[in-house]
């Protein structure tokens, strides 16, 4: 097996999603229910990236293990993200609903 | 819950009765730690329930004979990742080969010469590691040492149940409930501790009910015992995990993940290499973002799909660069959910700090540089994705059946 340029014909469409629903996988393109922020789609990544710069600031920075204050940094992340939606901000509440009910927080939760 | 019951059910003192028979001293602790919660964790499927485990109950263990809590926490955390990686009845596992398109003992067998490439340098870094670095003077460990006691090692059995059952192909919930089941029998019939040490009801006032053995009378009113402190400790944990993965619903409804795969594809993942790499340095940044490793894992699967896809990389090849980063990022990070499940054994109600002191509780970035499997498993599969290690494209292999076991 060699390195080439190119590692073989790509897939004309890059090929059908996995299935994986029993997880939970590839519901995103299903009912495709879409938020739209003010700043694009990359703006949909502040409440995660919120939670990433306060997990540093706390445990990294200022070395505080302290899990209540990592749900402070998440509900605040999630919560700036809600001023970043345009129009109905319903949407955006019913995906919060949307992500807790998925098959895979419980099973984090169980095992 | 578990863990809790058969830790007031004397099981630790039965683990420093059986440290010192067996002669593994201070410096040999955290890399048998590691070995053990790997099996455990490979045996039950559950890395977060082998980290719980072995925190509860080997960690004191280890730290009341004298090794150092940091180095031991990380071990724990390090087996953890070798079991979540490895086992065929993880998550992370059935994730990973459900999406890509592989089956899971195809997948297994696939992943086991990357997993011993990390784990054999990672035991020698422990075994090093461990004569390298001192442990903490803890007020009372001679006398807390002294309490070793064989009866408690009855516990083994209980454990041992779990993993009968788990690896008889029970579900998780169900292998902890009859393990909960036995620890309870055993700590009632032997004496190991008393009822109101698993549950006890405390009242500021004596009345009808107070002759029951779970009923106290105390100076505040409230609920106790280990089966209490065993579910509480971990109520902020739940409550982010909900928040994590709403958040990355989020991400995902308003076209994050979209955008990142978008970029991924057109300007970064160019080569079978680069793609490789894209794959690998991918998945860990998402598991550093989304730390709750099951959620992080199904949100990168389908871009690990579709950029592999393009360049015709082997389903197994995609599942084990999947699995392995994921794995081990889960336990790495100060904030990751594997690192927190074991920290709030030691600041939970009762916990490992309030019974034994401040020394026993380890502050989360300070393992970060330790978890050595979890590191050198990153790195293997860096270099592997640069030299093309076990690289394996669509046409080499053919995947069977496709189980959702």
């Amino acid at each position: 097996m060699t390195d080439t340029a190119d590692g073989g014909p790509p897939a004309t469409d890059g090929g059908e999603p996995p299935d994986g629903s029993e997880f939970g996988v590839g519901e995103q393109d299903s009912d495709g229910q879409r938020i739209e922020f003010r700043g694009g789609k990359w703006a949909s990544t502040v409440p995660l990236a919120f939670f990433i710069g306060w997990a540093i600031l706390q445990s990294g920075v200022l070395g505080i293990g302290d899990t209540n204050g990592l749900v402070v940094g998440a509900l605040i992340g999630t919560t700036l993200g809600m001023f970043l939606v345009r129009g109905d901000w319903k949407a955006y509440a019913d995906t919060i609903f949307e992500g807790m009910t998925q098959r895979v927080a419980a099973t984090a939760i169980v095992a | 819950m578990f863990a809790q019951t058969l830790q007031v059910g004397g099981f630790v003192e039965g683990l420093i009765f059986a440290a010192d028979a067996l002669n593994v001293g201070a410096a040999t602790f955290p890399a048998a730690a590691f070995v053990l919660c790997g099996l455990l964790a490979t045996g039950i499927g559950t890395g977060y329930g082998a980290t719980v485990a072995f925190v509860t109950l080997f960690f004191p263990a280890g730290v009341l004979i004298g090794a150092n809590p940091v180095l031991l926490f990380a071990a724990i955390l390090s087996g953890a990742v070798f079991g979540d990686n490895l086992a065929p009845v993880s998550d992370t596992t059935i994730v990973s080969a459900v999406t890509q398109d592989a089956d899971i003992g195809g997948v297994v067998a696939s992943r086991f010469k990357y997993a011993i490439v990390a784990a054999v340098p990672a035991f020698a870094a422990y075994l090093i590691a461990g004569s390298v670095m001192s442990g903490v003077e803890l007020e009372g460990a001679v006398a807390l040492r002294e309490s070793a006691n064989a009866l408690g090692l009855v516990h083994l059995l209980s454990m041992g149940i779990v993993i009968v059952t788990a690896v008889a192909g029970r579900h998780i919930v169900e292998a902890i409930s009859w393990g909960l089941l036995v620890a309870v029998g055993f700590n009632l019939l032997f004496g190991l501790s008393s009822a109101s040490d698993i549950v006890v009801f405390t009242v500021t006032e004596a009345g009808a009910l107070s002759g029951l053995p779970v009923v106290e009378v105390g100076e505040t009113a409230g609920v106790g015992g280990s089966l209490y402190a065993g579910a509480v400790g971990f109520f902020p944990l739940i409550v982010l995990t909900l928040l994590i993965v709403a958040m990355a619903q989020i991400m995902i409804r308003g076209g994050g993940f979209e955008a990142i795969q978008t970029f991924l594809l057109d300007r970064v993942a160019t080569t079978v290499r680069r793609a490789e790499l894209t794959m690998v340095l991918g998945t860990a940044t998402i598991n550093g973002m989304i730390t709750i490793n099951t959620a992080a894992e199904i949100a990168i699967a389908p871009y690990v799909a579709r950029i592999g896809e393009k360049f015709n990389i082997n389903g197994y090849r995609r599942a084990n660069i999947l699995d392995a980063n994921t794995s081990a990022l889960g336990y790495i990070f100060p904030w990751a959910g594997g690192v927190l499940v074991g920290y709030q054994v030691m600041v939970g109600p009762n916990g490992l700090g309030a019974q034994y002191g401040s020394e026993m509780v380890v502050n989360p970035i300070e393992v970060v540089p330790y978890v050595f499997h979890g590191w050198f498993l990153v790195a293997i599969f860096v270099l592997a994705a640069i030299t093309g290690f076990g690289r394996e494209y669509i046409p080499d292999r053919v995947s069977e059946e496709v189980s959702r076991a």
